[in-house]
């Protein structure tokens, strides 16, 4: 939406996940001492995720910042590719703070204590009202005349600034706003499965959503939605519901990644606005003596 | 007066065009001073030592062959790059370091040499971004919702709506600013600048690409808005439009201002008329 390219999208999620874990998992000297982390602390549930928010925006203001410069587009995002694999390297090859390449395990989930099958569901509806509630929040930032100079900052930048726009300070939010949505994303994620590690947020998971955007549609905040759902739950969590071939293990779970890289490149080359594109508001013309005129409705523009 | 209907028939007439500028009083000082400013791009002056002022509510011309350094001093005024040297005052306030987007916010806007619209953004939209620190903008704003930022973007529409129809662009104003022709862009573009009620307005080459009638129907906006208090600094290469709207026209070449005055008078300097030919 504002016209950074975030390839390091799934460094804020990894942030939001460890800072969920090392603040609910408690010391490191517990469960026998396996495993290293920094703090270790066992807050609640909500407590921890409104850290991993704070945490994710932070982070994804950092990473933000290596967007200020007068760089291209194309070159920003390889710089945030770049970040993201930096990232991961250099979480993986420092054991006592985040785990190492092993990562975090036994991270607590919030309802371990319900019936196995009851805490699954109770877990999908928090997580269904948090998208909920996520939503609403894009929109405010999406929709409106914060969501009409975002579009123009991402058209162009320099046109954007010469009409008083700060870029740099509407980039920040944006990245920051980004973070913190990761952040949470990370540790709803990381407290229902209970692990993470380096594995688990390499930079092709960013290409993942990535294409959800791509396909869902560019600046269309339902068809990101739907992007997201049907790339990163039906056919990335989908596949591995799909029978093993025993002579070829973990090719069910390559199909679905394969599957994606297609459907990206297609995408691209023969509908790149992606299956709902931007749709701008028409606006009718105000009559004399009314002041209100105003956006008449969703238009086709 | 005659009508100004940049994007076609059926327009106001150019009088209603209004930016409501709260610029400074003729007679008030320059609002504008630029002493000793140059650009250095590797061992290229592009821009070596101009100095000028200009005075509120008037229009000044700046023309010269290519390479002149025209646009540089545009642009390096406009904040968009930083000067090598040399410095850079508005409202009487040293801008030499300001980030271009502090600039505008002050009211010194510029436009491009070639129309930079906001392509995925509708025409209307396009001016209706173009209003700096909006309420809706701020974190307040945000929190507020419409409720909060209702009123204010009822004014913004408002005045946008009446500047499009002002430009003749009423039917266009739902179209995405990416399928505007040359022309409309241009329009959208210099529309959306005075959205922002600019005290000092930059153009660059503004009726580049525009045919001899839209070319007259921008100088009479032009002349309007110098009416109604705004200054304009204008590179244009069309002389004849410089001789019908500037009071003061600046010559240069080289990277240097090598003459000044009015166009009629400049026309029979022989220096001038050495740069056009050498230069």
């Amino acid at each position: 939406m504002s016209g950074v390219a975030n390839l390091a999208y799934i460094v804020v999620i990894a942030a939001g996940a460890y800072t969920y874990g090392i603040l609910t998992l408690g010391p490191d000297t517990g469960n026998g001492g396996f495993q290293q982390y920094v703090l270790g602390y066992r807050l609640p549930f909500f407590l921890a995720v409104i850290a991993a928010a704070v945490v994710g925006a932070v982070v994804g203001v950092l990473i933000g910042v290596t967007g200020l410069k007068r760089i291209r587009q194309d070159y920003q995002a390889m710089v945030m590719l770049v970040i993201s694999i930096m990232a991961a390297t250099v979480i993986g090859a420092a054991p006592s703070f985040l785990g190492g390449e092993p990562g975090l395990s036994l991270i607590p989930n919030p309802f371990a204590n319900l019936s196995p099958a009851t805490g699954d569901w109770a877990y999908v509806a928090m997580v269904a009202f948090a998208c909920v509630i996520g939503y609403l929040v894009m929109r405010r930032f999406t929709s409106g005349p914060m969501g009409r100079a975002l579009r123009a900052m991402r058209d162009d930048e320099h046109a954007a600034a010469a009409m008083g726009f700060s870029v740099i300070k509407m980039r920040l939010l944006t990245q920051a706003v980004g973070g913190a949505f990761g952040g949470v994303s990370g540790a709803l994620l990381v407290a229902f499965i209970g692990g993470w590690s380096p594995g688990a947020w390499a930079y092709v998971e960013t290409l993942a959503l990535l294409t959800a955007v791509i396909v869902g549609g560019m600046g269309n905040d339902f068809g990101v939605s739907l992007g997201t759902f049907v790339i990163a739950v039906l056919l990335l969590q989908g596949v591995q519901f799909l029978p093993q071939i025993r002579s070829h293990t973990g090719l069910t779970e390559a199909i679905g990644w394969m599957t994606l890289g297609l459907m990206t490149i297609a995408f691209l080359w023969l509908r790149p606005q992606g299956v709902f594109r931007e749709r701008r508001p028409r606006y009718g013309q105000p009559a004399v003596g009314n002041a209100a005129g105003g956006e008449v409705a969703e238009g086709h523009s | 007066m005659s009508s100004a209907s940049i994007g076609g028939p059926g327009s106001a007439p150019v009088a209603e065009v209004s930016t409501a500028t709260s610029g400074p009083a003729a007679g008030a000082g320059p609002i504008l001073r630029v002493a000793d400013l140059a650009r250095q791009y590797g061992g290229v002056r592009a821009v070596d030592g101009v100095s000028f002022e200009l005075q509120p509510g008037t229009i000044t011309g700046i023309i010269g062959p290519n390479g002149a350094g025209k646009s540089t001093v545009l642009t390096v005024v406009s904040g968009f790059i930083s000067p090598t040297a040399g410095t850079i005052e508005f409202l009487g306030k040293d801008v030499t370091r300001l980030p271009m987007h502090r600039r505008a916010q002050m009211g010194l806007v510029r436009t491009f040499q070639i129309a930079r619209v906001f392509e995925g953004l509708t025409a209307i939209e396009n001016l209706m971004v173009a209003v700096p620190q909006q309420k809706s903008l701020t974190v307040k704003g945000l929190l507020g919702g419409k409720r909060y930022w209702q009123s204010e973007e009822k004014e913004i529409l408002e005045r946008a709506w009446a500047l499009m129809t002002t430009f003749g662009m009423a039917d266009k104003a739902n179209e995405k600013a990416g399928r505007l022709s040359g022309g409309q862009r241009r329009a959208v573009e210099i529309m959306r600048a005075l959205m922002m009620r600019p005290k000092l307005l930059l153009v660059d080459e503004p009726m580049a690409g525009l045919n001899p009638k839209l070319t007259r129907e921008l100088e009479e906006v032009f002349l309007t808005l110098r009416q109604q208090g705004l200054s304009i600094l204008i590179i244009e290469h069309e002389l004849d439009t410089v001789e019908r709207i500037c009071s003061e026209v600046l010559v240069m070449a080289w990277g240097k201002v090598i003459a000044r005055g009015e166009m009629a008078e400049l026309r029979t300097r022989k220096e001038v008329q050495d740069a056009y030919v050498v230069g």
